[in-house]
């Protein structure tokens, strides 16, 4: 069910909220035997339950479409009262005693949390396997990853389990994801959003986003979090799109950028022409150009997450929340070291090892400073190509979601975000789209890159895909053609 | 990489290298190699400019901070208002 099917049923007190918020927590808890997409339901009884019945019993008249919309929030947002855990030992018993930015916005809105969900630990990976919780499975096909690292959160919308579902996206936790499971997934502007409360990876890419299963529904769940916080010092909020989304094409200059193309499977390169020719038919204008610097977004990218992860992690030390070392030590180093060592999963001690040798003296000025360099260059590279299309149309992943379990080296893994990280270092809004279907029958997602701030044309483009192509429906297994 | 090198990087780190340390600068080698190729990225002709369009940030302001006890409220054992961690042998 889509929010606005929902909201429709809702209104003509079809189903009562109570109802409704049941229904999809019995769904949810059935289905999670399956997919693993949640590691902590909340209900009516819960802190967050009474929250949303004590802001709407202040607000009777909350007249959001978002009211009494049951939803999933990714286990990286902080929740009075409830584990937040960013699926690692290290924060298996951490419970915030406040709220993040976001999850007050929606509750404002009258939405009703029902679960928090699995990822990647501390958001790190892109296939949801890294999770002390172990590994998400993609409801399309169980024996696939969904993707990540906001997996559960994508897994969770597309089984039916959650109406729509919060995530966060660094290098494309919330594109590639909502692409594997056949979900539309917006990484808004950086700044659109408020990151308060959001357990940083990377604070300069770090963005939340939603997870929807329409272009529609992700629209209205972006008006109800892109709101300016003066608790997040790059917040600036957003626009509203929702009323501007119309599937309106015509006169649209869409770049083809051919390095994005490169080396993609038939399969999925064929789906992507489907949408070009969608938009084109559409009235959109077709144009060939080059992003030569995509070769050097991606290692830029691992360089600056890296490092600021090694920086952002740094805090964990045991002492004054989250898990600490039950053994002996012989002095509080040795205390911080093994209660990480412990604490954290095999990739994030990776990343965090990256992260502190790119940063330290002798390596600065290659690594990092270099990558704030092509940081930079890669920004410019999109400023100038934003002069002549007003959006790019991408794949969003390079491959089909591969099997669980399947013994990729961690740079085989890395390679994998090459489309998806460019945005991320340029602070642009993208959006992942369903397009078709791949050779094993797996969901293909489009991505739709845009200037800063344009949510509304790269939605309007989405839909526009949606509109021809159709949209894969919540249950498993099942597609809408819309043609 | 040398050893003492990867062991200094685990040290900077606050992790405890794994005894055989070894096994895993292969790994390690590679992940460096695979993200180090942004050092020969080349840059001529690129538009460095630094734009404020991207990250825009409001004027610093002291916002009131949480009560020290809710934010200590998960943290473990106390002792005199100080944290307590397990010393050698077990003793706190």
């Amino acid at each position: 069910m889509t929010i606005l099917e929902a909201r429709t049923l809702l209104d003509a007190r079809k189903i009562s909220p109570t109802e409704l918020a049941r229904e999809y927590t019995e769904r949810a808890k059935a289905l999670n035997s399956k997919t693993n997409a949640v590691i902590t339901f909340t209900d009516g009884s819960s802190e967050a339950g009474r929250q949303t019945d004590e802001t709407v019993a202040k607000n009777p008249t909350v007249s959001s479409p978002l009211r009494d919309i049951p939803y999933v929030l990714k286990d990286n947002i902080s929740t009075k009262g409830i584990l937040t855990s960013c699926a690692s030992k290290m924060l298996s018993n951490y419970v915030p005693f406040y709220n993040a930015f976001v999850y007050d916005a929606l509750t404002s809105c009258g939405a009703v949390l029902i679960g928090k969900t699995n990822m990647d630990e501390f958001a790190m990976g892109s296939t949801s396997e890294t999770s002390c919780f172990g590994p998400v499975h993609n409801p399309r096909n169980l024996s696939r990853v969904p993707g990540g690292s906001s997996g559960g959160s994508a897994s969770a919308v597309a089984s039916g389990a959650a109406v729509f579902a919060i995530g966060s996206d660094t290098g494309g936790s919330i594109r590639q994801p909502a692409a594997f499971c056949g979900a539309v997934g917006l990484k808004p502007t950086y700044g659109a959003v408020s990151r308060r409360g959001l357990i940083a990876y990377a604070s300069s890419l770090d963005q939340i986003g939603p997870i929807a299963q329409t272009v529609r529904d992700a629209g209205i769940v972006f008006d109800a979090i892109a709101l300016k916080d003066n608790g997040d010092m790059t917040s600036r909020g957003a626009q509203s799109v929702s009323d501007r989304l119309t599937g309106d094409v015509r006169g649209m200059r869409v770049g083809i950028a051919r390095e994005f193309y490169e080396n993609l499977p038939s399969d999925i390169a064929a789906r992507l022409q489907d949408a070009a020719k969608t938009l084109e038919k559409n009235g959109a204008v077709l144009t060939e150009i080059s992003f030569p610097r995509l070769k050097d977004a991606l290692p830029a990218y691992y360089i600056l997450a890296c490092a600021e992860a090694s920086s952002n992690l740094a805090r964990f030390d045991g002492i004054r929340y989250g898990y600490h070392t039950p053994d002996a030590t012989v002095s509080l180093d040795d205390f911080i070291r093994r209660t990480r060592t412990e604490g954290f999963g095999e990739e994030v001690r990776r990343r965090i090892l990256l992260g502190t040798y790119v940063l330290s003296a002798g390596y600065y000025d290659a690594y990092y400073g270099k990558a704030q360099l092509v940081r930079r260059a890669v920004a410019g590279d999109f400023r100038k190509l934003f002069e002549s299309v007003d959006i790019l149309l991408t794949p969003t992943a390079p491959t089909s979601p591969p099997e669980i379990g399947a013994a990729l080296s961690p740079v085989e893994l890395y390679q994998t975000d090459i489309c998806t990280v460019p945005v991320n270092i340029a602070g642009l809004p993208g959006v992942s789209v369903p397009c078709g279907r791949d050779n094993f029958g797996m969901p293909v997602g489009a991505q739709i890159i845009g200037k800063a701030f344009s949510e509304a044309t790269i939605l309007n483009a989405a839909l526009a895909i949606e509109n021809e192509i159709g949209s894969f429906s919540a249950e498993a297994g099942s597609y809408t053609d819309g043609r | 990489m040398q050893t003492s090198e990867l062991l200094k990087i685990f040290t900077l780190a606050k992790l405890t290298a794994p005894e055989n340390v070894e096994t895993i600068s292969g790994e390690f080698e590679a992940v460096v190699g695979f993200a180090g190729a942004v050092s020969s990225a080349d840059l001529s002709g690129a538009d460095l400019s630094e734009t404020d369009e991207i990250y825009p940030l409001r004027p610093d302001e002291v916002m009131p901070g949480a009560d020290r006890d809710l934010i200590l409220s998960n943290a473990g054992e106390s002792v005199l208002g100080y944290f307590a961690a397990r010393g050698k042998g077990g003793a706190k």
